[in-house]
């Protein structure tokens, strides 16, 4: 086997050419299957480590049955909890840094024993209007112990006084200098808020195992209150798995257009070596030896595919890491870890496709009779071009019948009816190519002469039919990224323009009525402001029976013609109607949210929200599209105000003015409660931009598979030029110079781009249909168009890519030597 | 010169040997039944025009291919009813072809290509160091042996294609134009060889070959033409 082996390494090594194609081909699909994977866990990381990092070793909350914003902690029975630890919570702004919102935190001295302090000469003694900040915050505002803050809460402002600076971890882990905490001795908050003695913030460590067993035990043995977690996991991987769905559809472009590629590569080796296999059999190996020994190639290919392609995952993953850690602006980049079994993983991924793609080529170069092979005489074709078409007119109309007629069930299967398609489409258009080359052939033979036999080629070379099939297939990859990319821009700008708003404040720090309405006062009364337009909403996290929960507060008489982007219309009017009498409390849910908690209309739903359980009647399901998080309880504002003690919240309002100036001027009134003005514009721009990140990483995916594609069609134009050279040889002897041959060469490989592309342009309206579907399908729900004309700077880019590609083979053939290829003959 | 023999136990026994190949749309008749036999240690050489069938015969008697009709009995195997798994263990050991391209494996030395046949057939090439240094000795390669075949000459690599042949000591070596691709002088002392190897190892050889003068090296001449043997 030793000497196996080196034949095998010394065949790899002899083409360094197909050597670089294959580990690009494996390395790539390795290293994307390695990094989507492995996103998930990343993700998840960088969203959940500064809430866990928050929780300070806590893992629950702990809220009384009787719904009280503030309560005392008397009663807690240490059931399924260690410990718990009480404290209160607002928000507030600091007036004299900047108007920055600050989380305010009311804490008991023993309760500092958490900090590691940097700086606390007067922590000793932490009562009065005193504060303790993180280096971080004290390092953005250049604060130093014995320095004053203004602190805007409950209110009041407080000045107080800096006695500590604590390291940047645990509660102050993610502090920016947008938002940040600011902890404050709990005697003199309560005493401020006329709550001495009562919490409304109290959180608990687990003594069981699991942290759903702690909860149930608690619950069980605590009648005045309950235990809920304190952030839900599945939610933040439900988050995460949107992106990795994603990136799970690149990957399957890549993996096809990498298969093909390297199938053809096979076939090519297959090709070659009839003789080396031809002399292996004629000395006695078995056919089962030489398909070991391609296989082993194969085998080899694969792993050191997965090896490369384990290190730039590990590279990907790593970049992605430090491009994701939300305080990646602070310098703190979430450490880097990825689970250890998804080396195994990569490794059995890369070695097994390696060693499926191979199969086919390897299984038919030993099948024909010792002397076919060694003579290399070639198998005459057999006529299964008919059953080709028909299989895949098959798979086209399947896939097209249930995309259009049982739209809800496309959904459920819909990248594997995309696949379906593809693959359809993979197996049609050769016998459309055959039967219009067959028509058109003689027509334009003695116009176009060099171009014609071109064109007769492509059609008889099996290895140019493959050029075509990597071509549509990075094409389609292409329609794709470039479909989700313009659809996700239009979804936002659509949402966007079908909002009545010109202004929009978020980020509202108050808490309490009286600033509201000081706000709303001020706002009702400016003159530039078309008063009747002033609309609030509130977005607010709660959970239902433990499952994560979001409520928007809304009002039911002006959301409805606030957008029109959300269609709350029911046979009687508006869904919205029966949320207008807040004593009802009514609720509209979105239908994401309806499938996810298995709700219906006429279902009671226990809503907890701000530690405050309401029970909530479901009058509607309705379609939000991509609103928000597409998860949420619509609910009259009054109910989130009254029910759960929720003042904070957002305003959008038009103007008579200038939007952009005015959004300027109130911008310093709003700053004083933490608010953030945006014009609709400034708004729709965020937020396309948000959505943008994602499809730049998507298009790079994309690009890999066009780079991937081209080397391919490279390697097909060699495969087939290597089967024909002994009909240039042929030609070459007739009379034709180098550069007519030159010209066919060129030719064929413009005619498999421009074919592939017409085919491309023609399935592209259906393909954009059933990318809509695959969107549904990872819920991210879009009306894909396909659009020409946005396609064709990309399509005409991928021509440039590929008729680059066949440069190295022009260079090549000046190689040719006629009389060698005669004598052969 | 014989053209046919009787041999109560023959080395090679052909009958009834068919071969029909499909060009196009029409099945050829390459072997129309053919009827023949061949001794233990005789020297046959099989010559006829471009087309009769030569090379074909040689694919057949080589367990290469696979007959249209008729039987190849080989040291008194029927070759017609073999497995292909069998056919393969009988070309490692009990059969040597030389090709008219050599077919050397370009990727392995001299010494790799002559020890082929063992390799595959997996057994310890310590055992057949001795047959492969003398192997070396009699082609004349001994400072070849770490050489590609890219390295040698034509004759070179013809030589190291009958060392490989003959590696597994086998009963038949069958050769397809040895010398087509050689000159005289690399010709003259390829058969030279062969004519020792058959003398000193008593190997039954069979060659086909288009030149009077080289099929003159045997003790037997068959003549093949359109297929059939002519007297």
């Amino acid at each position: 086997m030793k000497i196996f082996f080196k034949y095998v390494l010394r065949t790899m090594l002899e083409k360094k050419a197909r050597l670089v194609l294959f580990l690009f081909a494996f390395t790539l699909s390795t290293a994307l299957f390695f990094a989507s994977i492995g996103l998930t866990d990343l993700i998840v990381d960088s969203v959940s480590r500064p809430i866990v990092e928050k929780t300070e070793g806590n893992h629950m909350r702990i809220v009384p049955e009787a719904g009280d914003a503030f309560f005392d902690m008397d009663g807690i029975r240490l059931a399924g909890i260690e410990s718990y630890t009480g404290t209160i919570v607002l928000s507030g702004v600091v007036q004299n840094m900047d108007y920055q919102t600050a989380a305010i935190q009311g804490r008991k001295y023993d309760s500092l024993s958490a900090f590691t302090f940097a700086n606390s000469p007067g922590a000793d003694d932490f009562t009065g209007p005193k504060a303790i900040v993180s280096s971080r915050t004290a390092g953005l505002f250049s604060l130093e112990t014995g320095d004053r803050i203004d602190v805007l809460f409950a209110g009041q402002t407080h000045s107080l006084e800096i006695v500590g600076i604590a390291s940047n971890e645990g509660l102050f882990y993610g502090d920016t200098n947008r938002n940040f905490e600011v902890v404050i001795p709990y005697d003199y908050v309560g005493e401020t808020l006329g709550v001495e003695g009562l919490y409304n913030h109290v959180s608990a460590v687990k003594s069981d195992d699991t942290l759903a067993a702690s909860i149930a035990l608690f619950n069980e043995m605590n009648d005045d209150f309950r235990a809920v977690e304190l952030y839900n996991a599945d939610l933040v991987a439900s988050m995460a798995n949107q992106q990795v769905n994603a990136l799970m559809l690149m990957l399957v472009f890549i993996v096809l257009v990498s298969g093909i590629i390297v199938y053809g590569a096979f076939k090519l080796i297959a090709t070659e070596r009839r003789r080396v296999i031809g002399t292996f059999l004629s000395q006695g190996a078995t056919k089962g030896t030489i398909r070991r020994i391609l296989m082993a190639e194969g085998f080899v290919y694969g792993l050191l595919g997965a090896i490369l392609g384990v290190l730039l995952g590990v590279g990907i993953l790593y970049a992605l890491n430090d491009y994701s850690s939300p305080l990646r602006a602070y310098g703190v980049v979430e450490p880097f870890r990825f689970d250890p079994m998804l080396i195994v993983y990569a490794a059995l991924f890369s070695i097994g496709f390696a060693m499926v793609s191979a199969l086919v080529p390897v299984w038919r170069s030993a099948r024909r009779e010792v002397k076919d092979i060694i003579l290399d005489i070639r198998e005459p074709d057999k006529k299964k071009g008919n059953l080709t078409f028909v299989i895949g007119i098959l798979l086209l109309s399947g896939s097209a019948l249930l995309s259009y007629a049982l739209p809800t069930v496309a959904i459920d299967v819909a990248p594997l009816l995309m696949l379906l398609a593809i693959v359809g489409v993979l197996m049609v258009y050769p016998h459309v190519l055959n039967v219009l080359v067959l028509l058109f052939f003689r027509r334009i033979l003695p116009i176009f002469r060099l171009t014609a036999l071109s064109v007769q080629n492509v059609r008889t070379s099996t290895a140019l039919r493959g050029n075509i099939s990597v071509i549509i297939i990075a094409a389609i990859s292409v329609v794709t990224v470039v479909s989700l990319s313009t659809s996700l821009v239009r979804t936002v700008t659509d949402a966007f323009d079908s909002m009545r708003f010109d202004i929009y404040v978020s980020d509202i720090q108050t808490n309490d009525p009286e600033s509201r309405e000081t706000i709303m006062s001020a706002l009702r009364g400016d003159h530039r402001i078309v008063t009747e337009s002033i609309m609030e909403t509130t977005y607010v996290e709660g959970n239902v029976n433990g499952e994560f929960a979001v409520a928007e507060g809304i009002d039911p008489a002006l959301f409805d013609d606030f957008t029109a982007y959300i269609n709350f219309a029911d046979d009687e009017g508006s869904m919205l109607d029966a949320l207008k009498d807040p004593a009802a409390r009514n609720t509209v849910i979105a239908s994401t949210t309806a499938n996810r908690l298995n709700l219906d209309v006429g279902s009671a739903v226990e809503l907890d929200i701000n530690g405050i359980v309401r029970t909530y009647n479901v009058t509607g399901i309705v379609d939000v599209r991509l609103w928000n998080s597409r998860d949420m309880f619509f609910i009259n504002l009054a109910n989130l105000r009254e029910d759960h003690h929720i003042d904070h919240g957002r305003i959008y309002f038009d103007t008579y003015e200038d939007p952009e100036g005015f959004a300027g001027e109130l911008q310093d009134f709003f700053r004083g409660y933490g608010g953030v003005v945006q014009t609709r514009d400034e708004a729709r721009d965020i937020n396309i931009e948000n959505n943008r990140q994602f499809s730049r990483l998507l298009s790079a995916f994309s690009l890999f598979a066009i780079v991937i594609g081209s080397f391919g069609a490279l390697n097909n134009m060699f495969i087939s030029y290597l089967q024909r050279k002994r009909d240039f040889a042929v030609l070459e002897s007739l009379g034709t110079q180098r550069g007519q041959r030159n010209r066919i060469l060129l030719a064929e490989s413009l005619f498999c781009v421009v074919f592939a592309l017409l085919v491309v342009v023609l399935y592209g309206s259906f393909h954009a249909r059933l990318v809509g579907q695959v969107s549904s399908f990872i819920l991210l729900p879009m009306d894909i168009r396909f659009s020409l004309v946005v396609m064709l700077p990309f399509l005409l880019a991928s021509i440039a890519i590929y008729a680059l590609a066949t440069l190295p083979l022009l260079i090549k053939t000046k190689e040719l030597d006629v009389i060698e290829e005669m004598k052969m003959e | 010169m014989k053209t046919q023999t009787h041999a109560e136990n023959p080395c090679i026994k052909v009958e009834g040997l068919k071969k029909n190949f499909i060009n196009g749309d029409v099945e050829v008749e390459v072997l129309k039944g053919l009827d023949f036999s061949i001794d233990s240690g005789e020297f046959v050489s099989i010559m006829g025009p471009s087309g009769s069938g030569k090379s074909t015969l040689l694919y057949l008697l080589g367990a290469l291919d696979s007959p249209t009709a008729g039987t190849v009995w080989m040291n008194g195997m029927d070759l017609s009813v073999m497995k292909a798994r069998d056919k393969s263990r009988l070309r490692r050991r009990e059969l040597g072809f030389v090709f008219q391209f050599y077919n050397l494996v370009p990727n392995l030395t001299v010494e790799e290509n002559i020890l082929l046949p063992i390799i595959l057939d997996g057994r310890p090439l310590k055992e057949y160091q001795d047959k492969l240094e003398e192997l070396l000795r009699v082609i004349g390669l001994e400072d070849r042996r770490t050489h590609t075949p890219q390295k040698l000459s034509g004759g070179q690599q013809q030589r190291v294609a009958i060392a490989r042949a003959l590696i597994f000591n086998p009963k038949v070596l069958l050769l397809d134009e040895p010398t087509g691709n050689l000159d005289s002088k690399n010709s003259e002392s390829l058969m030279k060889l062969v004519a020792d190897i058959n003398r000193d190892y008593r190997t039954t050889v069979v060659q086909v070959t288009h030149s009077d003068k080289y099929a003159t090296w045997g003790n037997r001449v068959i003549h093949l033409e359109d297929g059939v043997l002519k007297a």
